[in-house]
């Protein structure tokens, strides 16, 4: 009965494209759930196994215990496994809460608190999001160090600031909350920092999770950033990419493999209990504004 | 809770509580950007111009920016002009494949589509999981030399199948195959959630009217979510030169895969080069500058849609 409704009003023509865009987008799925099924029986895999015979082949042995050898065997720089995602936590949760939380903060005093000043650091931030006048990795790296930001959790500190992304999300989130919570606050007798953190930012705190989790997704993945800020404080991306470059020959691929798909458990997880959330909050409208 | 005034404004701006209250909420994160911004990129001037001598000093030098022209561009590698090449390559894969796909993609699955719910979340799992395991999957099935799952299939039926991220002959093509599959569609949140804002009532008045579904794309969804996609072709651009694929993942910038982006990172990286580094940064910075305001003059001509 859905089918049939599905395909209510619609012509010939449409059906057939709409059943060539199911294929090429089932096609496309099936090709990557695939790969990652692939993955996970190549865990399951003895080391022998996975060398001599086919790479299709379904394990012969499911060998789980490749999960618990992952966290003895994947060290990096002298982190173990449990190091290793100890240094994604502080990363991927340190960052976006810094940046988010300033983004929000930021966007609350120029959409709510209008002034010349306001007005121009907007305009200021739409202009730079356009120029990419960038020193690059090298001098923020020169600059960082004469900070003593590399090399350690100290880092965090240079994220204090703003992301435009969420800074517009932000001031686009602000528009649409009334005005009239700020003056209900505030003939109650609230002052400015109590009607902000008490009245206001609970009104978008739903958007500042969404942008929370977005981000923690995008900083955990992120294998780029730690080898050249804080090389010695592998995070898992890091380490796992490290690892198998470093001991290429002498890899226990399904331990390996082991490792990778325990890497993506938690973004996973935090994306299948979030989806709708994440994208029902996340909108980007007009840059004039 | 002390005395209340009914008449004040809560935004009066001559509320002097208020005055407080802004500073001390933006002054201290704008000078803190400030520091990191202005401190970086003075940084990064001071290094372009600087020259470092076998002693360990430094002098005030052009000699980064020449090294730009003889090495980078005609040196026995020619780094650079390999490198804004497959640049340029992948910001075409961007623009002009992944973003059409996006789009449509987002129109399907805002019609719901059979099995749109399926589609929205594993279209959108190579956003979500490190980069690291797909590309080491991917690696791992495309292994040639029967090593590989396309491989032992093709081995099966007598063909070779070649070995892609080691030959120059594939290896961008490769990489930006590589880009597609795990980019497809990946930009179709966006305009998925742009497009969720769009009232039914116009799709249906527009369907009675005997619209067809590519004209509805082309003149009803895009023009409503032009914004968004103005926004994303807007922040796009800056990365014209800057564009790159999972070049550190596959080929470590071998064979013909070379990216400005990944060259600088390799510098960083390897603590290599970095005043050169830094005054590539900035001169390709400043190459790309006219194209952000032609762009931004581009986008102000197609009007604002309200919906």
């Amino acid at each position: 009965m859905k089918t049939k409704n599905f395909f209510r009003r619609k012509t010939t023509g449409q059906i057939i494209v709409y059943v060539i865009a199911f294929v090429v987008m089932l096609v496309q799925c099936l090709s990557l759930i695939f790969c990652l099924l692939w993955g996970f029986s190549s865990s399951l895999k003895t080391q022998e196994e996975f060398s001599l015979n086919s790479p299709l082949a379904f394990p012969q042995q499911w060998v789980f215990a490749n999960y618990a050898e992952a966290f003895d065997m994947l060290e990096v720089r002298g982190f173990n496994f449990f190091g290793l995602i100890c240094n994604s936590i502080w990363y991927a949760v340190g960052t976006p809460l810094i940046q988010i939380t300033v983004s929000m903060i930021i966007a609350y005093v120029v959409i709510k608190y209008p002034s010349k000043f306001t007005k121009v650091y907007h305009a200021y931030v739409l202009v730079m999001m356009m120029i990419n006048l960038s020193a690059g990795s090298a001098a923020t790296y020169r600059f960082f160090a004469k900070l003593n930001l590399v090399d350690s959790p100290l880092f965090l500190v240079g994220k204090i600031g703003k992301t435009t992304f969420a800074y517009l999300i932000f001031c686009a989130a602000w528009r649409g909350v009334a005005n009239d919570y700020m003056e209900a606050a505030k003939i109650d007798g609230a002052n400015h920092w109590t009607i902000m953190f008490r009245v206001m930012i609970p009104q978008v705190i739903g958007t500042w999770g969404a942008l929370f989790i977005m981000d923690f997704i995008t900083w955990w993945n992120d294998y780029t950033s730690p080898m050249i800020y804080f090389p010695n404080w592998p995070t898992l991306a890091t380490g796992l990419f490290e690892y198998e470059s470093d001991m290429i020959m002498s890899v226990n691929m399904p331990v390996y493999f082991a490792g990778l798909m325990i890497s993506m458990v938690p973004v996973i997880v935090l994306f299948m209990i979030f989806q709708d959330t994440i994208m029902d909050r996340i909108s980007i409208g007009g840059i004039k504004g | 809770m002390g005395k209340t005034n009914l008449n004040k404004n809560v935004l009066d701006k001559n509320d002097k509580t208020r005055k407080l209250f802004v500073l001390s909420m933006f002054v201290p994160i704008i000078l803190i950007e400030a520091v990191f911004f202005f401190g970086v990129n003075i940084q990064g001037l001071i290094m372009a111009f600087q020259k470092e001598l076998p002693n360990g000093t430094t002098l005030f030098s052009f000699d980064n920016f020449i090294r730009i022209f003889t090495e980078g561009f005609e040196g026995s590698s020619a780094v650079f002009s390999e490198g804004i090449r497959n640049s340029l390559l992948f910001f075409g894969l961007s623009i002009f494949v992944m973003m059409p796909i996006s789009v449509i993609v987002a129109y399907f699955l805002n019609k719901k589509i059979f099995g749109y719910k399926f589609f929205r979340i594993v279209l959108y799992l190579p956003n979500i999981l490190p980069g690291i395991i797909i590309a080491t999957i991917f690696r791992y099935v495309t292994a040639p030399d029967g090593a590989g799952v396309i491989a032992s299939i093709c081995y099966k039926y007598g063909w070779n199948w070649p070995n892609l991220f080691g030959d120059s002959r594939y290896a961008i093509w490769s990489l930006l195959f590589y880009s597609y599959w795990t980019g497809f569609g990946a930009g179709f949140l966006l305009y998925y959630t742009a497009m969720k804002r769009i009232s039914p009532e116009i799709i249906e008045s527009a369907e009675l009217d005997g619209v067809k579904w590519y004209q509805e794309i082309v003149y009803i969804d895009i023009p409503l979510v032009w914004p968004t996609i103005a926004m994303t072709i807007l922040t796009t651009l800056p990365t014209l030169l800057m564009s790159s694929g999972a070049v550190l993942l596959f080929t470590r910038g071998e064979y013909g895969t070379q990216t400005l982006a990944y060259w600088l990172f390799d510098q960083v990286r390897n603590r290599a080069n970095m005043n050169y580094s830094a005054a590539v940064s900035l001169f390709f910075s400043f190459v790309t500058l006219p194209l952000m305001f032609i762009s931004k003059w581009l986008m102000d001509r197609v009007p604002d849609t309200q919906y």
